[in-house]
């Protein structure tokens, strides 16, 4: 039996390869800070915050799942040293 | 001279309580959106975190939106999470001083309490802690 993390795995693989496919020429564009939406390998746009990111989504694709990030110049580091994995 | 001096503007927000046992908590209301219904957290507020954490089973409960896999790094190693996007309201010492926004969570199977809020948080204010020897004080975040 899957557990959940094992089921959500393959979710946001494509968008992932998208998101950093585009990194680049967004960082150039002066498109830092602002958040994307991909779904599949469609970009649907930039906001400022996460919440117009997030409003914006839920109105146009409901609760379809949508990738959603922060566009940074390289990831920091992610850490929670509570969590035992 | 003194003329010159800009006072500093007052901070948007001001919270505070009490740490026990090197132990401090903050209470979080967090929902899907601002028209959902609030869920009140106890949250561990936690300097060794970057991002804010909360129980799977709780993102799917509440029906916290998924916005990507992403890897963090754990006392076991590195793991892949999901991160949700949270409404989160934190309530200060006055009514009127309450920080209000749509945040990152961070989904584990593998919490110990409800939350953990974390410096992507904290790094909104400035967090003062004071400890006895006990490891007993207060903690304050403006």
């Amino acid at each position: 039996m899957l557990d959940w993390h094992d089921a959500m795995r393959p979710l946001f693989e494509r968008e992932e390869k998208c998101f950093e496919a585009h990194r680049d020429r967004w960082v150039a564009g002066g498109r830092v800070d602002r958040w994307v939406a991909i779904r599949g390998d469609d970009v649907v746009g930039f906001w400022d915050s996460l919440g117009e990111a997030v409003e914006a989504v839920q109105q146009k694709f409901g609760d379809a799942p949508v990738y959603i990030r922060q566009v940074a110049v390289e990831d920091s580091p992610q850490v929670i040293q509570r969590l035992g994995g | 001279m003194s003329a010159s001096l800009v006072p500093p503007p007052p901070p948007s927000f001001s919270m505070g309580g009490p740490v026990r046992g090197r132990v401090a908590s903050i209470i979080v209301y967090g929902a899907k959106d601002a028209q959902s219904q609030l869920h009140r957290f106890e949250a561990l507020i936690d300097t060794g975190a970057t991002a804010t954490t909360i129980k799977d089973s709780q993102a799917q409960a509440l029906g916290l939106r998924m916005l990507r896999r992403q890897q963090f790094n754990t006392a076991n190693g590195p793991v892949v999470l999901t991160v949700y996007a949270m409404h989160v309201i934190v309530g200060g010492r006055q009514q009127n001083l309450v920080l209000r926004k749509t945040i990152e969570v961070v989904g584990s199977t593998n919490l110990f309490g409800e939350m953990l809020y974390g410096m992507d948080m904290l790094s909104e204010g400035t967090l003062t802690m004071t400890l006895d020897a006990h490891g007993n004080g207060n903690w304050d975040w403006r």
